[in-house]
């Protein structure tokens, strides 16, 4: 059992993910996990945005907004900053190295929009961590995402295998599949202490 | 604190942000995502430095070729298309929808989406590297049906510009400038070639279209710019001895008529079948004009076909007792035309059209590069 920053670390990967119990950052939970690799460009992008934008929204909010008492500008703040940061990123990927930005195509851009990580910001917020908790809880929660949306993809491959029920579809069977696994990850929360 | 310097402050915080993280991007793309120039070797000449980071097409046109396009380097149109033999980087998702396995596989790219990153080798396509660009003045134009507009245009620059039976140009909507990418749309050439001086387009009019609106509202003295001329559909010296198959669907009857004008200017031209269709009788917009020509030359079999919508007369005369088929143009083809006929085929239509009549002209034995064909 641990606590602390490696407490918070693991919690943010198995026992609070973002995907899986927090229910953040689904759509592409859910349409980008056909392939592995796929799902794996998509897990590498969220886990850099979620970092690079969780420790600027972290200094914006300490230095500018509560200061100034404007909190309430929070949510719109945020979220330009994770605009601006996917297209900063896009860039200067792009231009350093092509290889990685041909494996992300269209992944990177599409962070802009994924919902976990303006939740990584937010939660950080309210739950007042400080700068050192702020940039664990955000690797974690990244890393917790990727290894959600990997995990998924290898049981989706599987699928073809299994006969579920008809009735259900292809969406309401990868909803049982995540619920599932939410229920798995649940078992791990003796892991930490809190 | 009152509402109005909270609010005030509220905006000028917003504002401020929006600024910095504006110019924050803005200074990462100038500075830190600047490209070194690359070395640009076409068609193994010696390598020409260009910017890197921009397009192929791009670095192509700003070597003074003029490429075809007509999407604005959206990666849509499909005509950039050039062989890039080292350098070209991974393959747009365009290019897996737009070329065909074969041609991926042999290298074949769309310069709009590719992009200079490294040492590039290319090839030009020929009639890139022939093109020209070309200054007209409108010399007439007339309706030809509600939807169908003839232009005849005076070259006015360069002196001396020819071009073959079936090939197109592509029509700026305005003079091209430095910098910007022109609207442009591709036409095809519809008078002899023989005539280079004076040439004729036949332009669909497009309701709410981004260029046909404006090409069919210009009256004669007006300036005219295009580049070209381009296209493979033409028939070449190995041709000869052999039947010419024209199918033409809708405004596609234009280069058929330039290349029958410039067949019936050899001395000997082959027997030529026209294939002409068109969705009513309205929509064989030059009929009169081939059945007067296929008149005077025997060599010339003309097949008119109407889909045979309702609201027309059953005209099945056709002049001459010539009759109408009815049905696809694709349909008349099956019917009229004789099986293991050595012969070149030159297709011009909708994109469904020329996919089918290709099928068909394969069945009848025809080798699929005999078979030359531009879309709509």
């Amino acid at each position: 059992m641990t606590g602390g920053l490696t407490g918070l670390f693991l919690a943010a990967i198995f026992t609070d993910n973002i995907a899986l119990s927090m229910f953040l950052g689904l759509c592409p939970f859910l349409s980008l996990s056909r392939r592995i690799p796929v799902a794996a460009a998509m897990g590498l992008s969220v886990t850099l945005v979620m970092t690079v934008t969780a420790v600027l929204d972290w200094l914006l909010m300490r230095r500018l907004l509560i200061p100034y008492r404007m909190e309430y500008l929070q949510f719109l703040v945020f979220i330009l900053v994770i605009a601006a940061v996917t297209q900063i990123l896009e860039a200067l990927i792009d231009r350093y190295s092509p290889r990685i930005y041909a494996a992300f195509g269209v992944f990177l851009p599409l962070v802009a929009v994924n919902c976990a990580i303006l939740g990584v910001s937010l939660f950080a917020s309210f739950r007042d961590y400080g700068f050192l908790e702020t940039l664990v809880y955000a690797v974690g929660s990244g890393i917790g995402w990727t290894v959600a949306i990997l995990i998924m993809s290898g049981l989706r491959r599987h699928l073809v295998f299994c006969r579920p029920p008809e009735a259900l579809g292809p969406v309401g069977t990868v909803m049982t599949l995540a619920s599932l696994m939410a229920l798995a990850f649940g078992c791990l929360s003796g892991l930490v202490v809190r | 604190m009152g509402a109005f310097p909270e609010l005030l402050r509220a905006l000028l915080l917003v504002e401020a942000l929006v600024g910095s993280l504006c110019l924050a991007i803005l200074a990462v793309r100038r500075v830190l995502c600047r490209w070194p120039d690359v070395p640009l070797r076409l068609d193994g000449t010696e390598p020409r430095n260009v910017a890197g980071g921009q397009s192929l097409l791009a670095a192509v046109r700003g070597e003074g070729y003029l490429l075809p396009g007509s999407c604005g380097g959206r990666g849509t149109c499909g005509v950039c298309r050039m062989h890039v033999r080292r350098g070209g980087g991974e393959r747009a998702p365009a290019e897996e929808v737009l070329i065909s396995p074969a041609d991926l596989r042999a290298g074949l790219r769309l310069a709009c989406q590719v992009r200079v990153r490294q040492e590039i080798e290319a090839e030009l396509p020929e009639d890139a590297r022939a093109a020209a660009f070309v200054r007209a003045v409108v010399s007439s134009r007339e309706d030809l049906t509600h939807a169908v507009h003839r232009l005849l245009v005076r070259i006015e620059e360069p002196p001396g510009w020819k071009f073959a039976a079936g090939q197109y140009v592509q029509m700026f909507q305005r003079q091209p400038e430095e910098g910007g990418e022109p609207l442009t749309r591709a036409y095809s050439i519809a008078s002899d070639p023989a005539a280079a001086e004076i040439i004729e387009f036949h332009i669909q009019h497009v309701p709410g279209g981004e260029m046909t609106p404006w090409l069919c509202s210009r009256s004669p003295g007006d300036e005219l710019w295009f580049s070209g001329p381009y296209g493979g559909m033409t028939l070449g010296e190995g041709d000869a001895g052999r039947q010419v198959v024209c199918v033409a669907g809708g405004v596609g009857f234009a280069p058929m008529k330039s290349v029958i004008l410039s067949l019936a200017g050899r001395s000997a031209p082959p027997t030529t079948w026209l294939f002409a269709g068109a969705a009513s009788r309205t929509g064989l917009y030059e009929h009169d004009w081939a059945v007067a020509m296929a008149a005077r030359n025997p060599w010339l079999v003309y097949v008119p076909c109407v889909q045979g919508c309702s609201d027309e007369p059953a005209d099945d005369s056709g002049g001459e007792g010539r009759e109408f088929e009815r049905g696809l143009v694709t349909e008349a083809l099956e019917r009229r035309f004789p099986a293991g006929t050595p012969a070149v085929a030159l297709l011009c239509g909708p994109e469904r059209m020329v996919a089918a009549a290709r099928s068909v002209l394969a069945g009848k034995g025809l080798d699929p590069k005999d078979i030359r064909a531009d879309t709509l």
